[in-house]
């Protein structure tokens, strides 16, 4: 890497690949820089094939300023030499980084359904939207919040045992989230009891202030709707997982967004009731909010949850019971893809170049750093995010980690914390910048 | 100047058949390929050099639709050419005007 070849390195190498003399070589390789140079003199354009092409361009005068004397001068016309490689070298140069592929963000998604919605599955596709925003901001905020991804997917899947490698102070948490969950699972069985009669009721579509939209259900389009929305779920859980800083920042925006959206609506209803039929497009979002909430376990009161979940009344909950089962099997269609990676996580044994077991507890010596706890046991410095994820109840401020601190660090994991693998980097590049510029507000 | 005009310009300064001059022509393109695919760079005195520039990623969007597209980095071929050349290119502009 970064070599620099002269042209007496071209020389060496033609004379032995294409076996012959060096002074022919030579001769040769001047030549063909020489035709090149002279052929562009005299206005030509040169192709050769396999390479690229040379041109000159010409370059209209333009203004500008000396920067010593503050003068005003002008460049005259010029021509300047360019070289358009062809695709093969393009290709050929690019290998190292040829695994990236461009991914569409967040902000075309809206536009895509919104263009959606003038075909003639509105209403799905706008319950389908909103719930997918709640969701791909779900997903967003798991990745972010690398701090443990188990918890949530074993609540969100229902099946799975705590994870081991839990911390104990989170678990306490945990339980609490746990327990509203299952007594919000419960409310929502008695909910789905109901007999479809609940699908041909008027859904209140969530009210989200960007986009006021109600539509009537049709009940035909059930099975589509459930098909388009698994494929569309588990794409948003693809890209989500790849999306970059931006995204995030965007979508912690409409998070934030959405919390405080939520906390009024639990004001309200606290004054309320949640009586008037307005209320209740307000309840679904509440309903659905705090579903994810419980899933996700945004450091909410719980308190807050069970009053939202306590305060729905029988009437909104029947003609929410269709939004509810939406929240539901989105829960579980989004629970699926994770298991597996769960699944993936357990059973992929991690080469463990140190020979120490993990996780493993390090206590802070001085000269010991975040980045260098990351270096030793995962290759690469950039990894340190998380570690900072699982510790970050124990460390305020990553670059100034107290003396004695006990951090865990938890296992390399071959789909994250790879060295090689220059995705991995990528991601923890961008979780690093995030969790930079929140410690920045 | 097409790539055959080339062979046959090389071929009139380099006392070489057609069929060996063309197969020459492209070893020397592979090598340089070659070196720029490791990430070296080629100086060519008298002419410039041949280096691989790395892109930022950068967020690109479609004008069409409003879509927002996250375009990754990459590294590319690049050539700057040297001094004796840009000498060359600044009395070749005053030549012709």
């Amino acid at each position: 890497m970064n070599t620099k070849f002269l042209l007496q390195d071209l020389i060496d190498q033609l004379s032995e690949q294409g076996n012959i003399k060096k002074k022919d070589a030579e001769e040769f390789v001047k030549a063909f820089f020489k035709i090149i140079e002279d052929a562009l003199f005299q206005g030509e354009i040169v192709k050769i094939n396999g390479f690229g092409i040379f041109k000159l361009v010409k370059v209209e005068p333009r203004k500008s300023v000396n920067v010593s004397t503050g003068q005003e001068i002008e460049i005259k016309e010029h021509f300047k030499i360019t070289f358009t490689p062809e695709q093969t070298i393009k290709e050929l140069v690019n290998i190292p980084l040829s695994h990236l592929e461009p991914v569409q963000l967040d902000g075309g998604t809206e536009k895509d359904s919104l263009k959606d919605d003038q075909s003639d599955t509105e209403e799905n596709v706008v319950i389908e939207q909103s719930v997918e925003e709640y969701i791909s901001s779900d997903l967003i905020e798991e990745h972010t919040e690398y701090i443990d991804p188990q918890p949530s997917r074993t609540i969100k899947s229902k099946s799975m045992t705590p994870n081991e490698r839990e911390t104990p102070n989170r678990k306490d948490s945990e339980k609490n989230s746990n327990t509203d969950n299952s007594r919000y699972t419960d409310n929502k069985r008695s909910n789905e009891n109901i007999p479809s009669n609940g699908i041909k009721k008027p859904i209140p579509a969530p009210q989200r202030p960007s986009r006021p939209s109600y539509q009537k259900p049709k009940p035909s389009m059930g099975n589509v709707f459930w098909i388009i929305l698994l494929v569309i779920v588990s794409s948003l859980g693809i890209w989500a997982f790849w999306s970059n800083r931006e995204a995030m920042k965007e979508k912690q925006r409409k998070m934030t967004a959405l919390e405080q959206f939520d906390s009024t609506v639990y004001e309200e209803g606290d004054e309320k009731d949640f009586d008037v039929t307005v209320d209740d497009s307000l309840s679904v979002e509440a309903e659905i909010a705090a579903k994810i909430d419980s899933i996700s376990k945004v450091d909410k009161p719980v308190k807050h949850k069970e009053d939202g979940n306590v305060k729905v009344n029988p009437k909104s909950t029947v003609k929410m019971g269709t939004a509810k089962q939406t929240a539901k099997q989105i829960a579980k269609q989004t629970a699926i893809p994770k298991v597996s990676t769960t699944v993936k996580r357990k059973t992929v044994v991690i080469p463990n170049t140190t020979g120490v077991a993990f996780p493993l507890t390090v206590t802070m010596e001085k000269g010991d750093r975040l980045t260098m706890l990351a270096l030793k046991y995962y290759g690469n410095k950039v990894f340190w995010v998380y570690i900072y994820a699982a510790n970050r109840k124990l460390i305020p401020n990553p670059n100034n980690v107290p003396l004695g601190t006990k951090i865990r660090i938890p296992s390399p994991d071959p789909s994250r914390t790879d060295p090689n693998n220059p995705e991995c980097i990528f991601t923890a590049k961008a979780l690093q910048t995030k969790i930079m510029s929140m410690l920045e507000n | 100047m097409k790539n055959k005009d080339f062979i046959q310009k090389i071929q009139q300064t380099v006392s070489t058949n057609g069929e060996r001059t063309a197969e020459l022509v492209e070893m020397t393109t592979s090598i340089i390929a070659k070196i720029l695919s490791e990430g070296d760079s080629l100086a060519i005195k008298g002419f410039g050099t041949f280096e691989v520039k790395k892109k930022e990623e950068r967020v690109s969007v479609n004008p069409a639709t409003g879509n927002r597209w996250m375009i990754p980095p990459k590294l590319v071929p690049g050539f700057k050419p040297g001094t004796t050349m840009k000498d060359k290119l600044k009395t070749y502009s005053s030549h012709e005007y």
